[in-house]
């Protein structure tokens, strides 16, 4: 039996030896801690002034590289002074667009920052890699091209889509015919981050969706028309007509957000009726888009409807049609007897009245 | 009347520290004068103490008080209603720059902008009438 | 004798150990925070860069329930028409304010009745009408009879138009990016249901045009206290959480919700205390029933900004409030612990929050009176407490230095040095009485739920039959209308 724990003036040893072997530990790592958050502090003030004295050397040759006068000679870039340098780069480069962005390259190609960046993107940690991406982005740098293609295979997303931005300004043709199959296999990643990518392509964008949809299954081809409409690209006529008729529901919503043109009109009508409500939904709002004035009938029917987003759709697409006029659409709404109707219709009217 | 000096004056407001440096850059080389307001609210009250510049270089986007509004507030000033207004907007969408035109601005530069273009738009509003 | 002295022992014991897994419970959540905030580190610059707007960000409806708010409402909600977001549409509820609120509202946004086919996909308290401002037209105002922060957020959420709410108090303090930060994780991860955002002490920053303008600390020693509290266990705890996807609270002062999701646990419950955490607990709960993959997670940027209180009563008051909440929300909720399907947050996360927040007020407390007492009476020697004393504090000590340190790695937002110093003195200080305030104010509060939980359950039963009854009581309508199961889609426009 251990030393009795009651006698006042007995105690035990574990327990208070255990206690302030803990205590201990506790203060030396406070202490630590302590020393660590100057460290920091101290290291932050250092890292702030260098930054200032690299941005007030750089800022007017950047300055005047933009009005289209860059100095004979350039200081030489200092190795403390390449990620200020290049922070302040890359804004600007996000900023302005036109020649400006082809004299800021010059700048950088001068001052050796293409090799950097080629040196970086090979070998550096995982935030010097995204910068150099950023860089030899905008460089439209070529001979980086192997490397950015490994880096967009990697798992970490934020790694590969900054890679494939990068890739898309070095060369549009190449990286769409690339990008466009990964972008729609890969529904992880937001529309909003594919469509930001692809648009920097451009034409060849377009052109290369245009090429991978028929091609696309059931599945994908939903996603594939997404994309497509984020971009604004123009359907072969043949696809949107049979993706319409489709079996697959996902397919069907997804080629109605795409009709822009009465081509289809036929099919989207024979889609009013549909037994799934999304797809009455985006038939509601095609027709709105595409609809003539005898459209005006069925699109009442759908305000009775018994989904609230079914009436609300059609409601509107009733104020899109372009024969109706605003006395059309007050006769409209004092000859609804379904009161549910009638509500939403004025909703829409006083929705758009508001703007 | 306007007399040479005033129109050679513009009102930059941007809250972009690198942006507003690299304007004032370009105007200035140009032979602008340039006034530099950081935020909504600096701007809205130099806009009611002051005469008016020969340009307004405006950005939508500004903390505290938005572009919209001070374009509003510039145009109920008397002595500002005639002034220029370019607005920068950072947004593409349609609805914005209907919205800037629509608020009184005279022209608007959708960002990211090109200089020599920006430039090309405030000489013409600032070329003296003929 | 004998066994007094191995009851003394065990229980001597058992106290030590119970702030030993305490602390260093919370010290195991900043290790993981660390990690996060690392990698986020590294992504700060590419966020940093101006990205011109796609259009397809995940449109936002900001709703902002207010009561008896006449003197800050129109500031509120003028600033946040400021925040940078792509879409976003503003929805205020008046809870039957008794001031002037819904009149400064009328007048500083031009309202307008609005013939809105109202959507009842929750059941609340009658809607009275609602307004659109004719001058910014995504603001909308609800005007309904009272029924409590819940029940507001309820008729927001049946009146919003897009994928995703925020719910934010009306006397918060954003920064312009706060939207576009915490929807961010939505854009990364389609299975991200909800996110909840940091929320820091402005006593003593400056404040205008409803932003913040310059970080500061306050003079009082009750506010500084709780800056220091804060960062140790509400910043960095909740991220080390995140980073488990165990996190259980989301502050109703700003945080972002997938509307469909809310809407399958079936809203916001108007009758508990803590609403925001009962909520996310039963999301939690719901979710891991129906086996969906989600996220929950938290954003450690400094997007928004309350006052804290000032004086002991308000503090008191607030924190037995919390306390009520938390013990509200854990009981709703029996069901997520060791459940089937729990993973970390029915195995791990509630019962630790169960045994260290819950319960363990009363352990702490009854510890330091327990040794205290054995001291007195000699049942531990001058030795023995004094080493007790020496851990306790040393490791609460240890934990808010932590806090600290992570601040100072990622933030940093106080800038001068002698800011820095007093926050390490406070470090210190916190716990040389500030933590055991705390943990009475705790116990006072679990006291008060048990004494009203028995007192008033047979009411909170009835209330519940009644609720849904008058939501039958609608015209008819399909029986799919309220609650569409959600479609699995990432956030995008609406159909």
């Amino acid at each position: 039996m251990q030393a009795s724990f009651l006698t006042p003036t007995g105690h035990s040893d574990i327990f208070i030896s255990a206690a302030i072997w803990t205590g201990l530990a506790a203060l030396l790592l406070t202490l630590l801690l302590g020393l660590q958050i100057i460290a920091m502090r101290i290291g932050l003030r250092r890292r702030r002034r260098g930054e200032a004295r690299a941005l007030a050397r750089w800022r007017p040759v950047l300055n005047a590289a933009i009005v289209g006068e860059i100095p004979d000679t350039l200081p030489p870039l200092r190795h403390g002074e390449r990620l200020p340098f290049l922070r302040l780069w890359a804004h600007l480069q996000g900023s302005l667009r036109g020649e400006a962005n082809e004299a800021l390259n010059e700048v950088a190609r001068r001052a050796g920052i293409d090799v950097y960046a080629r040196t970086l993107l090979a070998r550096g940690a995982r935030p010097a890699r995204l910068l150099a991406a950023l860089v030899l982005g905008h460089l439209h740098d070529r001979p980086s091209w192997p490397l950015l293609m490994r880096m967009a295979e990697v798992p970490d997303d934020t790694l590969s889509l900054t890679a494939l931005w990068a890739l898309v300004r070095v060369d549009p043709q190449a990286a769409a015919d690339y990008m466009v199959p990964l972008f729609i296999q890969r529904e992880d990643w937001a529309l909003s981050l594919a469509a930001g990518i692809l648009q920097q392509a451009g034409e060849p964008a377009g052109a290369a969706l245009a090429r991978h949809l028929p091609l696309l299954d059931a599945t994908r081809l939903p996603r594939g028309l997404r994309i497509a409409e984020a971009l604004h690209v123009t359907l072969p006529a043949g696809l949107l007509a049979s993706a319409l008729r489709s079996e697959a529901m996902p397919v069907v919503i997804a080629a109605l957000r795409g009709v822009r043109t009465p081509e289809t009109i036929a099919d989207v009508r024979a889609l009013l009726q549909h037994e799934d409500w999304q797809v009455r939904v985006q038939a509601a709002r095609a027709l709105g888009r595409v609809g003539e004035r005898s459209d005006a009938e069925r699109l009442v029917a759908l305000l009775g409807d018994a989904q609230w987003w079914v009436r609300y759709r059609a409601a509107q697409a009733l104020l899109e049609l372009p024969a109706l006029s605003r006395a059309d659409l007050d006769a409209l709404r004092a000859s609804l007897t379904d009161r549910f109707a009638a509500d939403m219709l004025s909703q829409a009217m006083a929705e758009s009245e508001a703007g | 009347m306007q007399n040479d000096t005033t129109s050679a004056s513009i009102l930059v407001v941007e809250d972009d520290d690198h942006i507003s440096q690299v304007l004032r850059f370009m105007l200035e080389r140009q032979g602008y004068r340039v006034t530099h307001m950081a935020d909504g609210r600096a701007a809205s009250e130099h806009i009611a103490a002051n005469g008016p510049p020969g340009l307004v270089l405006l950005d939508v986007m500004l903390p505290y008080v938005d572009g919209f509004e001070i374009v509003a507030l510039i145009r109920a000033q008397p002595a500002w209603r005639e002034v220029p207004v370019l607005m920068l907007t950072a947004k593409n969408t349609e609805r914005d720059t209907v919205r800037a035109l629509d608020a009184g601005a005279n022209d608007f530069v959708i960002k990211p902008f090109q200089p020599q273009e920006l430039l090309a738009r405030v000489r013409r509003f600032l070329r003296p009438a003929t | 004798m004998n066994t007094d002295s191995l009851l003394v022992a065990f229980v001597t014991w058992f106290v030590l150990a119970f702030f030993v897994a305490l602390n260093g419970g919370y010290l195991l959540l900043n290790l993981f925070s660390l990690r996060a905030l690392y990698r986020k580190g590294q992504e700060a610059f590419i966020g940093e860069l101006p990205r011109a707007y796609s259009g397809l960000e995940p449109p936002v409806s900001i709703l902002v329930p207010a009561y008896n708010e006449e003197a800050t409402i129109a500031a509120s909600i003028r600033s946040m028409l400021q925040l940078t977001y792509a879409e976003f549409e503003i929805v205020v509820i008046n809870d039957g304010s008794k001031d002037g609120t819904l009149d400064v509202l009328k007048r500083e946004f031009a309202l307008l009745p609005f013939p809105e086919a109202y959507r009842r996909q929750i059941a609340t308290k009658e809607v009275r009408q609602i307004y659109r401002s004719t001058r910014y037209p995504n603001v909308r105002v609800i005007d309904k009879v009272n029924g409590g922060k819940a029940d507001s957020l309820n008729a927001g959420i049946n009146a919003s138009r897009y994928p995703l709410f925020c719910g934010v108090d009306a006397d918060s303090v954003l920064q312009r990016d706060s939207l576009a930060k915490v929807t961010e994780p939505f854009l990364r991860d389609p299975t991200v249901v909800a996110t909840g955002g940091t929320v820091r002490v402005a006593n003593g920053c400056e404040i205008s045009g409803g932003f913040l303008t310059r970080v500061g600390l306050p003079r009082s020693p009750l506010a500084l206290f709780q800056v220091v509290e804060y960062l140790r266990a509400f910043l960095f705890g909740r991220l080390g959480w995140s980073a488990l996807n165990g996190m259980l609270i989301i502050s109703g002062a700003f945080g972002i919700f997938r509307k469909d999701a809310v809407v399958l646990a079936g809203g916001y419950r108007p009758d508990t205390i803590g609403e925001d955490m009962e909520l996310v607990v039963r999301m939690h709960r719901t979710l891991r029933e129906k086996r969906q993959p989600y996220r929950i997670e938290f954003v450690p940027d400094p997007v928004c900004w309350t006052e804290a209180p000032e004086d002991l009563a308000t503090l008191k008051n607030q924190r037995v409030r919390w306390q009520r909440g938390l013990a509200e929300s854990l009981n709703a909720n029996w069901g997520l612990m060791f459940s089937r399907n729990g993973g970390i947050p029915g195995w791990v996360a509630f019962p630790f929050m169960l045994f260290f927040e819950w319960l363990g007020p009363v352990i702490e407390l009854g510890g330091y009176i327990f040794m205290f007492y054995a001291f007195l009476t000699g049942l531990v020697s001058w030795e023995a407490f004094g080493a007790f004393l020496f851990v306790a504090l040393g490791l609460g000590i240890l934990l808010s230095a932590s806090g600290l340190m992570l601040e100072e790695m990622s933030f940093h937002l106080y800038p001068r040095g002698k800011q820095l110093l007093l926050l390490g003195l406070m470090v210190i200080l916190e716990n040389l009485g500030y933590r055991q305030l705390n943990t009475w104010w705790r116990l006072i509060g679990l006291w008060r739920w048990l004494v009203q939980k028995e007192a008033s359950w047979g009411a909170m039963k009835r209330k519940g039959v009644g609720y849904d009854g008058q939501a039958q009581a609608a015209p008819p309508v399909a029986p799919g209308e309220p609650g569409e199961p959600p479609s699995g889609r990432p956030p995008g426009k609406a159909p």
